[in-house]
């Protein structure tokens, strides 16, 4: 008996946890998503990444398979990333709900810079890399980027053309 | 001239610039190269020179920053190493290295 007590209260726990993740997502309640919150979490993906790929880019730095000269255009390449994403994350979460013309115009501009920023990072610094293998693993947090970007891509010209 | 005051004018313009053509990049490497004269001249790190000038950045920014400072004012002496730490040394003014943008 107690132990089936103890079954219930673990499974009433495990579906508030569960039932706790599905609010925290991009979807609300009634089971729509909501194209917003998905962006602002995809935006502040994008934060972590770039931490992640400042990290690796030290760790490949220190074990000599990146030069001076190509740490230092990633770093800037990344801060330009992280300026744009920041930028995003500011006016996404400002918002309450879809914007309105002007207000898109200006999300546009400022995912453009955001894509132009990984473009640059990506072309003139990842694929640069003379060692395949930092060019492998900064390439994977790269895809991982592209994946965020393409969420908040699909916000920010849902409405631009109806 | 007191750099710890112009860093500290200098940096929430990182944060505030309108985005595009990689305009905090540029004021990032300005910044940088005058964190590494300041930790040449005081024998401060990074993170005590932004304290002192008060910064408000986002963890990337603080921990790209002083990856810039180490490499623009260090010459790439200790790749990828503890950053800030001791001082990057090597920089004779501020922007001297060169940020090659």
């Amino acid at each position: 008996m107690r132990s089936r007590n103890i079954s219930t209260v673990g499974l009433v726990l495990v579906l508030s946890l569960a039932s706790l993740s599905f609010k925290c997502g991009g979807s609300e309640p009634d089971g729509t998503s909501n194209p917003l919150r998905a962006s602002a979490r995809a935006a502040d993906a994008i934060a972590k990444s770039i931490g992640e790929m400042n990290n690796v880019k030290r760790e490949l730095a220190r074990q000599g398979k990146l030069t001076s000269a190509e740490e230092l255009k990633l770093t800037q390449q990344l801060l330009r990333l992280n300026s744009a994403d920041k930028a995003l994350v500011t006016r996404l979460k400002s918002m309450n709900s879809a914007p309105d013309t002007a207000g898109r115009a200006q999300l546009l501009t400022m995912f453009n810079e955001l894509t132009a920023a990984l473009d640059d990072l990506n072309t003139n610094g990842v694929l640069g890399l003379s060692d395949e293998g930092a060019r492998s693993r900064l390439s994977t947090i790269i895809t991982t980027i592209r994946g965020s970007v393409q969420i908040i891509q699909a916000f920010a010209s849902a409405d631009a053309n109806p | 001239m007191d750099f710890v005051l112009l860093i500290s004018q200098l940096l929430p313009l990182i944060s505030n610039v309108a985005p595009g053509a990689g305009q905090a990049t540029l004021l990032a490497t300005a910044a940088a190269n005058i964190i590494a004269y300041i930790q040449q001249q005081k024998n401060l790190t990074t993170e005590q020179i932004l304290q002192r000038a008060g910064a408000q950045l986002d963890a990337n920014e603080i921990e790209l920053l002083k990856d810039l400072a180490r490499l623009q004012g260090g010459g790439g002496a200790n790749p990828g190493g503890a950053p800030g730490a001791g001082g990057a040394g090597g920089a004779s003014s501020p922007g001297g290295g060169g940020g090659g943008l």
